[in-house]
């Protein structure tokens, strides 16, 4: 087992790959009482066009089946239901799906071992039949249903759709309620052997353990199980062109104020000599100086009563393409678009708000180390992005700087744009 | 982990030293009896407070200056408690030992300089974050349809208890938010400052003298000491019949809650008895209804219950399809009713347990959680960590028995979705 100094952050990690390709990462805390484990696997509802484990042809399985498999995870031959295990000791457990990742945790203070053990084999152990396929499609239309009547969701959802042409981010992780109806036991079995092999998996601990325990004990329960041999798995590639799918799109939906999504669609291929991982940091540097409640921008908008509260944004990442989304609740649309469009087009900055920008990332650094669930996703996003966690964020946040930064700015792009709007239902 | 307690003249500072974190958390807590023609300006208060100060008379200058304190954050809410109302404040913010030194000074004078040197002049708030407030507040209150799920939870209380403080909205009034003005705004503001009980926690690795002479530099003394009285709100009336209420809205998924009214109890009871036996009548992935009504039944994604003890009140929420409305609401209703029966096993009561108890001990890894416990012993009188965890241990099943016959239906609110009901054979 390799240990590494997490740099600045007081704390030490510690990582193994398995010879089965499971890669586990292990940052013990002192001063803590609770403990997380999470099992994730690079398989999200980005995944749905692939040539299946031990195949020669690539098929389309239905949409949604990632979050599906999450569901029937759940579900044990032996009959013990993963939530009634952890609550034996008390604890905590979850399953998510996004488009990159599905992933299974458990928190608590009390019998981490024999959770951890529990945790392996729930996900390693899949017992899919025909009635219990059918049994969970009622409760995931329900999910979707739920989902259906967030504003937000549907925004989002909607929005990628729209800005995308091919890649399968368009498709909603949940699904439609077809798409779910049509999802067989087989399907199930396809993808789960195609993307929860060891290798392309990992588990990251962190909080109240001892490294040299868990490594021992994840070692004992990998060995008792039989895993196909590692081969590397061949998932459709897409060639997102610049244009959107669609320019606008204006739909109704229960709610008071109308809102507007501004999604703006970026090449990012073209930037030389810059740090490929920051530079989605970088534009949201960008994102935060223009947009954010320290820009001119928001007050002159706040006070011109085109907005009332601050502007939202976020952004995607799909390797060629940032995808930039950008919200608020506003009654004069066409302003805010207009407006916002302007303020991302004039690329004027200054080097000591930069700076600025730069401590906050820092700090924000050392506030997450405190919390075992917040550093634990840290070091499954990495894990899911780059197939390995980076021990040296703060040094690499620390190398942050304006000429690069100016460097990414200048190549962006901000002609792809797709709008959607929310107005109040008029009934 | 050290906890303590000061008499600070007519407020109260309770520090708790530890070395657990690399952030010092400050609250500073305003209470006050919770009345309905306050709700609005006490929101207006909290939102105006945090906006801007006399240091940075501009949002924008206001929040370049947190992130150059290394991104201090400064919150606020105001709470609903039982009888009262409390307005609190946070701030979180890096121990100097991160960053550089002085700063633990300088932090903490940011913070109660936003509550005790506001943006005032002439006795008028600024004009500016006065109306960009009042415009977000107005927008709070019309919205309110918006999440269905907090509304159908609005219109069940509303209908359960119309004149009780649980039915007031917490976002406030229209008529309300249209008396406000900039110089009854700071009237209110000084009273407030003059009048509210007031309590401060401190969580972090820090010097009690030091943050004691801090406090005294800045903090406006109450005129005089309240007394505070029990948080706890009960209910004369149980109705003999339940109350069924729907309304239909242009959504998907249907909105199921079910409000019930809970007998007075003992202090074990509220804090140990019936949280058991919410755990595990609705608690989690292997209650009674989950089990039945998802996994048996597959009628929801999301059904749960939750034990309000300052109302007396457990809540029951689902989100299922409108056609399914009796059957689910039957199904709900037999497992409230198997509750009494003691239709449950010892190993529910363990796990219930263990859940309990699992809480109390990650408690100590968040400021957060931390100050909370210590709070509510403040105000409420509810036990500390040592004893919860002896406590939980004594709970029996006669005695959830007990407190299950103190449960009554008492209305049940469906939101119905419209979408669904066409595609209804």
């Amino acid at each position: 087992m390799k240990k590494k100094p997490f740099n600045h952050l007081d704390l030490t990690i510690y990582e193994e790959t398995l010879d089965n390709g499971l890669q586990v990462y292990i940052i013990p805390k002192k001063n803590c009482n609770n403990a997380r484990a999470t099992f994730v696997t690079r398989y999200g509802s980005n995944e749905s066009e692939f040539i299946p484990k031990g195949k020669t042809e690539m098929i389309h399985v239905p949409d949604g089946i990632a979050h599906f498999l999450e569901h029937k995870l759940f579900e044990q031959k032996d009959g013990v239901d993963p939530f009634s295990f952890y609550d034996e000791s008390g604890s905590e457990c979850n399953a998510s799906t996004n488009p990159w990742q599905t992933n299974y945790w458990f928190a608590g203070t009390d019998k981490f071992e024999k959770n951890l053990n529990f945790l392996l084999d729930f996900v390693q152990e899949p017992y899919f039949t025909k009635e219990n396929v059918e049994k969970e499609k009622g409760i995931i239309v329900q999910e979707l249903e739920m989902y259906m009547d967030q504003p937000y969701r549907v925004g989002f959802e909607k929005s990628n759709f729209n800005l995308l042409q091919v890649h399968p981010l368009r498709i909603a992780t949940g699904g439609t309620k077809e798409s779910v109806e049509s999802i067989t036991k087989e399907d199930l079995y396809t993808c789960y052997e195609t993307f929860y092999h060891p290798s392309n998996m990992a588990l990251v601990i962190t909080g109240n353990v001892d490294p040299e325990k868990m490594i021992e004990l994840i070692k004992n329960n990998q060995k008792k199980k039989q895993f196909s041999k590692i081969e590397p798995i061949t998932v459709k590639e897409y060639q997102e062109p610049d244009a959107v799918a669609k320019e606008l799109e204006e739909i109704e939906m229960n709610i008071t104020i109308p809102k507007v999504f501004m999604n703006y669609k970026v090449n990012i291929t073209n930037i030389q000599d810059v740090d490929k991982t920051l530079i989605p940091l970088y534009v949201s540097i960008y994102l935060d100086l223009k947009l954010g409640n320290t820009s001119q921008f928001l007050e002159e908008l706040k006070k011109e009563e085109i907005v009332t509260d601050d502007i939202y944004f976020d952004f995607a990442d799909i390797q060629t393409h940032l995808l930039i989304s950008i919200e608020n609740d506003t009654e004069k649309k066409d302003e805010l678009i207009e407006r916002v469009d302007q303020e991302l087009k004039n690329k004027k900055t200054m080097e000591a708000e930069f700076i600025r920008k730069k401590k906050t990332i820092l700090s924000s650094c050392v506030f997450m180390s405190d919390h075992i669930d917040r550093l634990n996703n840290r070091l499954v996003s990495d894990f899911v992005k780059y197939k390995r966690v980076r021990n040296d964020i703060y040094d690499q946040y620390q190398t942050l700087n304006y000429q690069d930064f100016r460097k990414v700015i200048d190549s962006l792009n901000f002609d792809y744009k797709s709008i959607l709007i929310i107005h109040p239902k008029t009934s | 982990m050290k906890y303590q307690k000061y008499n600070q003249g007519n407020y109260n500072l309770h520090t708790i030293q530890t070395d657990r974190f690399k952030t010092i958390q400050v609250i500073v807590n305003y209470k006050n009896e919770l009345k309905k023609e306050e709700i609005t300006i006490r929101n207006f208060l909290v939102d105006m407070l945090l906006s801007t100060s006399k240091d940075y008379p501009t949002n924008r200058s206001l929040s370049i200056a947190t992130e150059d304190l290394y991104n201090i954050s400064a919150q606020g809410t105001n709470i609903r408690s039982g009888k009262y109302s409390i307005l609190s404040f946070k701030s979180s913010f890096l121990n100097e030992k991160y960053t550089e030194e002085g700063m633990n000074e300088k932090s903490l004078s940011f913070f109660l300089n936003l509550l005790y040197q506001p943006n005032v002049v002439n006795g008028k708030f600024d004009e500016t974050s006065f109306e960009i407030i009042k415009r977000g507040l107005k927008e709070d209150i019309e919205s309110t349809k918006d999440n269905p799920r907090r509304y159908s939870l609005l219109r069940m209380y509303e209908t359960m208890a119309p004149n009780a403080k649980i039915s007031l909205h917490p976002s406030g009034y229209l008529e309300d938010l249209e008396k406000i003005t900039r110089e009854n705004l700071y009237a209110y503001y000084q009273h407030l400052i003059q009048d509210s009980m007031i309590d401060i926690f401190v969580i972090g690795d820090i010097d009690n003298s030091q943050i004691r002479e801090y406090l005294k530099q800045h903090i406006v003394e109450p005129i005089k000491r309240s007394a505070s009285a029990d948080h706890i709100l009960t209910y004369a009336d149980i109705k003999e019949e339940e109350q069924v209420i729907r309304e239909k809205m242009d959504i998907t998924q249907s909105q199921l809650v079910i409000g019930c009214k809970v007998d007075e109890l003992t202090p074990f009871e509220r804090q140990y008895v019936m949280n058991v036996y919410s755990y595990i009548l609705g608690g989690g992935g292997d209650s009674k209804l989950f089990q039945t009504v998802r996994e048996k039944n597959s009628l929801c994604y999301f059904v749960s219950s939750s034990y309000n003890y300052l109302y007396h009140t457990l809540v029951i929420t689902a989100g299922i399809s409108a056609k399914t409305f009796q059957k689910t609401l039957s199904l709900i209703k037999e497992q409230i009713k198997s509750m009494e029966e003691g239709d449950f096993s010892e190993e529910m009561i363990e796990k219930a347990c263990a859940t309990f108890i699992n809480g109390c001990k990650e408690v100590e890894d968040s400021p957060s959680l931390l100050s909370n416990v210590y709070l509510v012993h403040e105000y409420i009188g509810n036990d500390l960590l040592e004893e919860k965890l002896a406590n939980i241990k004594k709970v029996t099943k006669q005695m959830i028995i007990e407190v299950a016959k103190k449960v009554h239906v008492d209305t049940v609110f469906l939101l119905e979705g419209e979408k669904n009901e066409k595609e209804t054979v």
